[in-house]
């Protein structure tokens, strides 16, 4: 009887098998910033149906916001800020990983039409711009991103980069900076066959300040006169103290 | 050890903070100024957000005001009149200092203007002040040199609200320090300094006071000053990290008074020749990071 089920299901369902294909986990799913916070280093891993030549695709966005691209300009003997590009919702945060080196054409074409990866990444720009000029102050949002550590493509099988058993077992580190913006940020793990997305998979970490650092941050925008005389008064006192504590040196 | 720092949202080594605290503040200690015109510029260098740096600097200034103080309130080197028609200055200056910050901020141009501000006025007085102790030196190396009036008296001199400073023992119009405390104040909020190197010797050379009651002066002024700048940043720009206030603060404190009493060892026209050479050194650097090609011409601001 449950012969005849599972023919049943593969001939009307023949995405049967693979709809769960990718399981997958993190050795953490929440990072608290606190005092002796300096980056964290987490472990995505799971498991997969995958055959020889399948391809897996790491993504890790961060919570978004808007930044500013501004060009310097040599003017009469200095370099100085002169035009500035404004794009919108631009991810704080996105580390990729990307399981095989040589990128072929199939898999590109398909993470561009699917929006993932750091140069297929939608971004708008507030005032509008000539395509061409757009792309050259887009390319240079990627290098600043990408030189500031806070994008990130590796590429290729390796401990750095993402680990896969038997095509069926994987395990990828996920390296979380200092400098991070708290909020929810989104794990998804693609498995690639052919050009095609075979399976997808989300899940999230949750990156909050707590303890003492969230209390002096919520302190300084939630009550930000209290804050500043108390900031005052420390100050007064300490210098205070010092005078007094060091009169016989 | 790291610690991170809330408002700044970067981690950094706590030992770095509290030593750059402690050296900047024997340098301090030593020369008799805030420090902050070195301290803002190394904390913007080791990656703390320059608004920040700025705000957070005005904080641990007022730490370091206090406690240099009040070694010279007990010496009764602090002319009180002239410290408070300063201060009223200094506040006014200060205030729209804060605001002007803002603005700056919000065009982008806020990193140009504190560098520009730095070089403009660093140099300006690291020259005076090298041309001024070289001077000194050779002078005392001359035998038999006569010291020279107290004071040249100019124009400056004959303007309206004179005021009798007996401390200072000047008699001249209230309204010197009163532009001179604004103009300072509104260095101040920008360059994330007490103002000290620029005071000081606005002090000595345009209102012509003693040497003796100018730095317990200019410090009894900018404890004010900085105090107004910490409050009006805590309000408008919350950028004010008391963490790394208070760590700087550890640091400086402690090095200050290993400072000051070094400075005992030196006498007073090598202090300043010193001094304009440290003063000269942070320009120099400052002004090469305006003009050489930077490594990439586009750089990124990203808005909470």
């Amino acid at each position: 009887m449950i012969k005849y089920y599972i023919i049943f299901l593969v001939i009307f369902f023949p995405n049967f098998g693979f709809s769960k294909s990718i399981v997958a986990d993190l050795s953490s799913d929440s990072i608290s910033i606190n005092t002796g916070f300096n980056g964290a280093e987490l472990l995505l891993f799971g498991s997969f149906d995958g055959l020889e030549d399948d391809d897996l695709f790491i993504s890790v966005e961060g919570p978004k916001a808007d930044t500013i691209i501004y060009k310097k300009e040599y003017v009469s003997g200095i370099w100085i800020n002169r035009e500035n590009v404004t794009f919108e919702n631009v991810p704080s945060f996105y580390y990729t990983v990307y399981s095989n080196t040589n990128m072929d054409l199939e898999n590109l074409t398909l993470l561009k039409r699917e929006k993932i990866g750091i140069a297929n990444l939608e971004l708008k720009s507030i005032k509008e711009l000539h395509s061409e000029k757009l792309n050259v102050w887009r390319k240079s949002l990627e290098r600043r991103m990408i030189k500031r550590g806070m994008w990130v493509l590796k590429k290729g099988i390796g401990p750095e980069s993402i680990e896969i058993k038997n095509n069926k077992l994987f395990r990828a580190p996920v390296i979380i900076p200092a400098t991070v913006l708290p909020g929810q940020y989104k794990v998804s793990i693609f498995l690639l066959r052919n050009g095609k997305i075979l399976s997808k998979e989300t899940t999230k970490i949750s990156i909050q300040k707590t303890g003492l650092e969230a209390k002096i941050y919520n302190f300084a925008h939630e009550y930000s006169m209290l804050y500043g005389v108390f900031a005052v008064l420390l100050a007064l006192c300490a210098g205070y103290i010092a005078a007094f504590s060091f009169r016989k040196i | 050890m790291y610690i991170y720092l809330p408002i700044a949202e970067v981690s950094m080594n706590i030992f770095a903070i509290v030593g750059l605290g402690g050296m900047v503040g024997f340098l301090s200690g030593l020369f008799g100024v805030g420090g902050g015109f070195l301290m803002t510029p190394l904390l913007i260098f080791l990656g703390i957000p320059a608004a920040v740096a700025v705000s957070t600097e005005a904080n641990q200034i007022v730490a370091s005001s206090v406690s240099g103080v009040v070694a010279h309130w007990r010496k009764r080197n602090v002319d009180f009149m002239m410290g408070f028609i300063l201060l009223v200055g200094g506040i006014i200056g200060s205030s729209f200092g804060v605001w002007l910050f803002a603005f700056l901020k919000t065009i982008g141009q806020i990193e140009l203007v504190i560098r520009l501000a730095y070089v403009v006025f660093l140099g300006l007085i690291g020259f005076l002040m090298a041309w001024e102790s070289t001077k000194a030196i050779l002078k005392s190396r001359t035998p038999g040199a006569s010291r020279g009036k107290l004071h040249q008296h100019n124009w400056l001199h004959g303007l309206p609200f004179k005021i009798r400073f007996r401390r200072s023992k000047l008699y001249i119009s209230a309204l010197l320090p009163l532009f001179l405390g604004a103009f300072v104040g509104i260095l101040s909020a920008i360059m994330g300094v007490g103002g000290g190197f620029i005071i000081v010797p606005a002090m000595i050379y345009v209102l012509g006071m003693p040497t003796a009651v100018v730095v317990g002066t200019s410090l009894f002024q900018i404890i004010f000053v900085t105090a107004n700048i910490t409050f009006l940043q805590s309000i408008t720009t919350q950028t004010v990290d008391i963490i790394l206030a208070g760590l700087l603060m550890l640091g400086g404190v402690i090095g200050a008074q290993f400072g000051s009493n070094a400075s005992s060892l030196l006498r007073g026209e090598q202090l300043r020749g010193l001094l304009a050479l440290l003063v000269l050194a942070v320009c120099i650097k400052l002004f090469m990071d305006l003009t050489l090609a930077p490594t990439d011409i586009f750089s990124l601001e990203i808005i909470r």
